[in-house]
């Protein structure tokens, strides 16, 4: 492999390891590529970074400054040096997560941060001691960019920001696709799948179910399965039937064209 | 008042026989009589007195050879509404309705002057006639405000009369744009919003980016609270911000400005509206400038109330329709701005600047000024001063210069404490270091910073550490709460001062301030939190013993902190003239009256029931006798 | 449109607000353009409004709602005939803008950021004015009041009926 960089790769220098990576990755995913550990709630591979949560800040060298930026969001460039676990690094981070232990005392996964970098014992008082959502917004982002949907966006500002469906009620477009718990990073999203219907409990909206058009089994929630018409109308037709339906409806095309070609 | 019918102009010459002709009808005109209507001559009545005026002048008959002219903001705030009679350039001060039909009569037909209404210098005690002669305009260089007390702002005439849109016709005819970005670079304007950086080279950077189309904005959301230079230019010359914009915009090669206006300036907003269809009308904005082959543009975006939002990636999500969380900036938005195109923010009094820079040369601007902060600087002096107002200074000038020679001292008597300069960004200055120039580098190694320009005086009744809990408030409030340090920091810090400023403090308290304020400005997305300790950093570092008062003795040394004051009446020193009883609003004083009649009569000093009262200091502020006193 | 019809939520006439957005729409204004005016139009921006705004300007209603609730100048609730904002910008409070603030809370028996049950007053605390050599200031529906202490907020107060 050659050492020498091209106009669409830089070379960098993490924590002493050089790496080549395509420019326009973020330091972030350069560390992580090579084992380097940066903590990163707000970032998720498919979203990317959002700079919110700031437990990602590292230390950088560039054009002979040394500053601290955000590895989620911050682009790897060319004879960059970082370091990942300076001593200004680590008291901002243990700082930042002893602000998350008291907005979110909840959330495993600060908790678990919080004992990583030594500050188990809250230093603030949480104003709610069961509350999770850290506000990284990946929830929003989840259903605004990649779903498209925009059941739930941020609301209010400052200290009262919170997420939610518009009035905090319930949502009459929310696909109850379940999308936003799968990123959610603390748990905060809560779900709750009943005989007729699920329900997005955090977003107090109930979805019932599709029944599939062949077995009248309960799979896909009812508008989902709208959706997903209206996004692919060619699989239309697929989307009605149920998993184990449409695997059974699979076989049996091929039984059937096997059989054909047996009989030519 | 439109007196010149024009129509489109296509070529260079065309705007100036324009001005020309207006020229030469203006000097016709035999007398004008000036009236602020800026902000603060609103606040104490203008409205009235020009009202006065138009119906006094109509009904004399002198509606013909005397020209009312209604502008921006005069500068000299305390002493509204202000009233300027041309040609003599007679300065009355403190004018009333009820004055109106006198300066007509005695000044206007016979010359003579109102005694009442003249201002009387400070240091000399001396009346004076003209605005001239007055000590707060002596120490000023205003070359961006000075130019509003010739302009009516709804009158683009007014702007043409005293040279305006000949920069931009220079720049078009003469300039090329990389000539335009050097002399702008060489002039050495900084940013005038509280960064400072170099505007030629911000140009520079947005001309060489890739994409297009390019924009040029002017951030008018000047959110400080404290500071209003940036409206008094948007509402009293909105002109000089669009040629400003316009000659950027060629140089930058940009077809598309925006102008992002707080929404509590409506003002601001109808006056940059009526100046920009003007300027379309007469060919300088639109399509083909003044047969240039250049195109520009410019739409107005009102703010909906959010600080944040002068935060340049905030501003730009606004413009957007977002809500206004800031991004970081990694890749500059001079690259990748609004809608994602490289655009190029600079702040109003920035914009103002470049007409005359174009106009005057880089060589003159550059000559203003300290090594590395050059040309003037608007402020907008207010709080516990004298002579409260909008005044501009050469950079370089030191704070005490402004604070004692322009702005008269502290009033009744007391004693100077600090001056908050830079706004919530900013920090508080205390006596020993007023001698520091005015200088982007200077202020910020002092722990405070150039900001948009508020100087907000305190003086001993002024308790430091309520300061710094107010602007921890202020930015708990505005935070957009989109990153942890600024949302949850900010808050933490505050529930800390709130308990000192109660009494509940600790020293520990204060070490927690210290580290806290460090992380927080390390580890926040952008300027608002990254400089929100500023503030409270600022009060530890150099009133610190007001602090452990608070903390130790848990006693407000300036008597604010309603949970460490009491108020109580002084009975040698009340007149029981029964002031402070009608001021209280929830009755906890009796007393204070005088009882029988002739010889008999008794005075019964004030006493304040302890259990009822709420320390809201009316009754301290009502006494004229000093016999209120706070322990 | 009269504070009567404004506490009726039900008689909201509608067309205004998908006008204005309609309007709007075709100009390319943004979201927070068009809610300024039709908050202008309607005094404050009800659900119903909400809804036909993100309608017409084909958003979210979350994102409408995000949008409303982040900035203060947007209100969803009625607001009083008198709208009087207290400006708490340094140069007020350093001259005793909290005292003022404090007294109109108590005289007219809210606290800031709300309505009396008449629908007469609302109050509310900014951030700054721009008029702050005559602090403090109180603005009552555009009009500017200086130098405002106790003995001023009775006298506007007085003459507000």
């Amino acid at each position: 492999m050659s050492e020498e960089t091209t106009n669409s790769t830089v070379k960098l220098s993490i924590d002493g390891q050089e790496i080549t990576v395509e420019a326009g990755t973020t330091v972030l995913e350069a560390a992580r590529r090579i084992g380097i550990d940066i903590p990163a709630l707000c970032y998720h591979p498919v979203l990317g970074g959002a700079g919110a949560c700031r437990v990602c800040l590292v230390e950088v060298v560039a054009w002979g400054r040394r500053r601290m930026v955000t590895s989620c969001v911050y682009p790897a460039r060319e004879g960059l040096e970082v370091y990942t676990n300076t001593e200004k690094v680590l008291r901002s981070r243990r700082a930042v997560i002893a602000m998350l232990l008291a907005k979110a005392p909840a959330a495993k996964v600060v908790q678990e941060l919080a004992k990583k970098y030594g500050s188990t014992e809250p230093a603030y008082e949480p104003s709610d001691p069961e509350a999770r959502c850290i506000l990284c917004g990946q929830c929003v982002r989840t259903c605004n960019e990649l779903i498209k949907v925009g059941a739930v966006n941020f609301a209010h500002r400052g200290q009262e920001r919170k997420v939610g469906t518009p009035y905090n009620a319930t949502s009459d477009v929310c696909l109850a696709c379940g999308a936003c718990q799968n990123l959610c990073p603390t748990g905060n999203i809560r779900i709750r799948d009943k005989r007729d219907l699920r329900a997005m409990l955090t977003w107090h909206t109930d979805v019932p179910w599709n029944k599939c058009s062949k077995c009248g089994q309960s799979y896909l929630p009812a508008r989902l399965v709208e959706f997903l018409k209206q996004q692919c109308p060619v699989a239309a037709e697929l989307v009605t039937i149920c998993p184990r339906c449409r695997r059974e409806g699979t076989a049996e095309s091929f039984v059937q064209a096997s059989v054909l070609a047996d009989d030519e | 008042m439109s007196t010149v019918a024009s129509e489109k102009l296509t070529g260079f010459a065309d705007l100036d026989a324009l001005r020309s002709s207006i020229q030469a009808q203006r000097e016709k005109i035999e007398t004008t009589v000036v009236l602020c209507g800026g902000p603060g001559c609103q606040a104490y009545g203008c409205k009235a007195v020009i009202e006065a005026f138009r119906e006094a002048l109509d009904d004399e008959g002198l509606e013909e050879s005397v020209q009312l002219r209604v502008t921006g903001c005069h500068g000299f705030c305390e002493r509204g509404p202000l009233v300027v009679i041309r040609p003599a350039g007679t300065f009355y001060q403190g004018v009333t309705a009820e004055d109106v039909p006198e300066i007509i009569q005695k000044t206007l037909k016979n010359n003579q002057l109102l005694d009442r209404l003249l201002y009387v210098n400070a240091q000399t005690s001396q009346k004076v006639q003209t605005e001239k002669e007055v000590d707060f305009y002596a120490y000023q260089q205003r070359i961006i405000s000075g130019a509003n007390e010739e302009i009516d702002p709804e009158c683009i005439e007014d702007y043409l009369a005293v040279g305006g849109y000949s920069a931009l016709a220079k720049a078009l005819s003469q300039m090329k744009p990389d000539q335009i970005i050097e002399q702008i670079t060489e002039s050495g304007l900084r940013g005038r919003g509280g960064g400072g950086f170099l505007t030629g080279r911000k140009w520079q950077s947005c001309r060489n980016a890739q994409g297009q189309p390019k924009y040029v904005l002017c951030n008018g959301d000047e959110g400080d609270p404290g500071a209003f230079m940036d409206r008094t230019i948007m509402e009293g010359n909105p002109h000089s911000v669009l040629e400003g914009m316009c000659i950027g915009a060629y140089a930058i090669g940009s077809n598309q400005g925006y102008i992002y206006v707080r929404d509590e300036y409506p003002l601001a907003v109808e006056n940059l509206g009526i100046a920009i269809q003007q300027a379309r009308e007469l060919g300088l904005l639109g399509e083909n400038i003044l047969g240039s082959g250049f195109d520009f543009d410019i739409r107005i975006n009102r703010g909906a109330g959010a600080f944040v939002c002068g935060e340049s990636t905030a501003l730009m999500a606004s413009i957007e329709g977002k809500i206004g969380d800031p991004r970081a900036k990694y890749i500059h938005t001079t690259d990748v701005g609004l809608f994602g195109k490289p655009s190029n923010l600079n702040n109003v009094e920035t914009w103002a600047n470049v007409p005359q820079i174009i106009n005057r040369g880089p060589d003159w601007f550059s000559s203003l000024g300290t090594e590395h902060s050059k040309g003037t600087k608007v402020f907008s002096l207010v709080g516990k001063i004298n002579n409260t107002g909008l005044v501009e200074v050469p950079m370089g000038i030191i704070l005490r210069d402004i604070i004692f020679k322009i702005g008269g001292g502290i009033p009744n008597g007391k004693k100077f404490k600090a001056v908050q300069i830079g706004g919530p960004s900013g920090g508080c200055i205390p006596e020993t270091l007023l001698d520091t120039p005015v200088d982007y580098e200077q202020l910020t190694d002092l722990g405070a910073m150039m900001g948009s320009g508020g100087l907000i005086v305190m003086d001993q009744d002024t308790c430091m550490v309520d300061i710094a809990r107010y602007f921890m408030n202020f930015l708990c409030e505005e935070s957009c709460g989109k990153c942890t340090p600024c949302r949850e920091g900010t808050k933490i810090m505050l529930d800390i001062l709130t308990r000192i400023c109660q009494g509940q403090g600790t020293p520990e308290d204060m070490e927690q301030l210290e580290t806290l304020g460090e992380d927080v400005q390390t580890a926040s997305l952008c300027g608002l939190g990254t400089s929100a300790p500023n503030p409270v950093l600022s009060t530890l570092r150099y009133f610190r013993d007001e602090y452990e008062a608070h903390v130790k003795d848990k006693r407000c040394p300036a008597g604010v902190c309603r949970e460490l004051i009491s108020f109580s009446v002084t009975p040698e020193a009340c007149t029981s003239c029964s002031l402070c009883v009608k001021a209280c609003p929830v009755e906890a004083i009796s007393g204070g009256t005088r009882k029988g009649k002739g010889k008999e009569r008794t005075k019964v000093p004030a006493v304040i029931d302890q259990d009822k009262c709420i320390k809201c200091r009316a009754c301290y502020e009502a006494c004229k006798f000093n016999a209120v006193a706070v322990s | 449109m009269s504070s009567e019809q404004l506490s009726s939520v039900e008689e909201i006439d509608l067309a205004a607000a998908r006008r204005i957005a309609a309007e709007h729409r075709a100009k390319g204004s943004s979201l927070v353009t068009v809610l300024q005016d039709v908050q202008t139009e309607y005094g404050y921006l009800s659900r119903e409004v909400l809804e036909v705004v993100a309608e017409q300007m084909q958003v979210p209603l979350s994102q409408a709602y995000g949008l409303a609730t982040f900035y203060t100048s947007f209100s969803l609730q009625p607001r009083g005939r008198y709208h009087i904002s207290v400006c708490m910008g340094t140069a007020c409070h350093v001259r005793g803008a909290a005292n003022v603030l404090g007294k109109l809370e108590r005289d007219l028996g809210i606290k800031a950021g709300q309505t009396t049950a008449d629908l007469k007053h609302s109050l509310e605390s900014v951030n700054c004015l721009g008029a702050c050599a005559a602090g403090p200031i109180v603005v009552i529906n555009g009009v500017q009041h200086g130098k405002v202490d106790s003995r001023k907020v009775n006298e506007i107060l007085r003459e507000l009926d």
